[in-house]
């Protein structure tokens, strides 16, 4: 897993640095940043241009190359940040240690999006915030298709196109707040909390 | 497909292969223009019009209307436009339904 993400760093930047059709959508997503922020799967650090200033974010990634490659964008961020080498799926945090836990095309990749978003529902704070900007299956039958087939391919390189990415957030316990379609119903901003004890 | 449909295979393993290879041509598309685009999920659309429309022409072939290039591009174009409507609209109705469950509080 981590050698796949190691080999993509390579091309992240050409592939995933375009905010060409997505940089205001993920902007406003990350407006609503506070606190102790989680950034999980920083890559390269080509959403961190996208981040509000001023913020205290410990961004992870489970790939040690993508890490090394988003240490610039890291230094040139104005408020405070960290990188981590850490998997989604078993957080090295404690309980209740973050305000704000934020994911950019991640639950796609993760193996088990449900174990990892349970880990987050853990690192949360009650009444936190989790900020997802995800794309998921569509619900059209001829998209939905596509995505299947699609999934085909980029499984070799980790990546499935056909998540349910809100069903699974409910599965690990959040309150969907809310849900804006960025790309028809298969690039989506969710919005979630965990509730407060 | 059509270069497939030349080799007179069987219909369904041609279509098959010729799906596979419209899907194949689609993802190195998708591949080259992610840096513009990002990531490759926006090409979902035009991947549903790349293997549908050439089964469509290699269909209407078998069934003995014969198309020529010109012809078989007429019907890549108005099949593309028909899916960008439908995908508007598509587009449409969801944001609507998200609106409204948002609103209801049923997005919970």
């Amino acid at each position: 897993m981590t050698s796949v993400w190691d080999l993509r760093a390579l091309l992240y930047d050409v592939c995933e640095g375009s905010q060409l059709r997505r940089g205001a959508a993920k902007a406003r997503l990350f407006a609503q940043m506070h606190g102790q922020v989680l950034f999980l799967a920083v890559g390269t650090g080509v959403d961190i241009n996208r981040f509000p200033t001023g913020q205290n974010i410990i961004g992870i990634d489970i790939s040690h190359e993508m890490l090394r490659r988003a240490e610039t964008r890291r230094r040139a961020y104005c408020g405070q940040m960290a990188f981590v080498l850490g998997d989604a799926e078993r957080l090295a945090f404690g309980d209740e240690s973050f305000d704000t836990v934020v994911s950019s095309c991640t639950m796609c990749s993760v193996p088990q999006p449900v174990v990892a978003l349970k880990e987050l529902h853990r690192v949360l704070r009650p009444g936190g915030r989790l900020l997802m900007f995800e794309h998921v299956r569509s619900r059209s039958w001829s998209l939905g298709l596509a995505l299947d087939l699609m999934t085909l391919w980029t499984r070799l390189l980790g990546t499935e196109m056909n998540r349910d990415t809100v069903a699974n957030v409910r599965t690990a316990g959040f309150d969907i707040v809310r849900i804006e379609s960025v790309y028809l119903d298969i690039i989506l901003s969710i919005h979630a909390v965990k509730k407060a004890a | 497909m059509q270069w497939l449909h030349q080799l007179e295979w069987n219909f369904l393993v041609l279509s098959v292969l010729g799906m596979a290879a419209a899907m194949g041509v689609q993802m190195v598309l998708a591949f080259s223009l992610s840096p513009l685009l990002c990531s490759i999920e926006t090409m979902a659309p035009s991947m549903v019009v790349a293997m549908v429309v050439p089964m469509l022409v290699d269909v209407a072939e078998v069934s003995g209307w014969m198309f020529g290039r010109f012809d078989a591009a007429v019907v890549g174009a108005a099949s593309g436009f028909l899916f960008f409507v439908y995908l508007e609209w598509y587009g449409a109705i969801f944001r609507r339904r998200l609106a409204r469950a948002c609103s209801a509080g049923a997005v919970r």
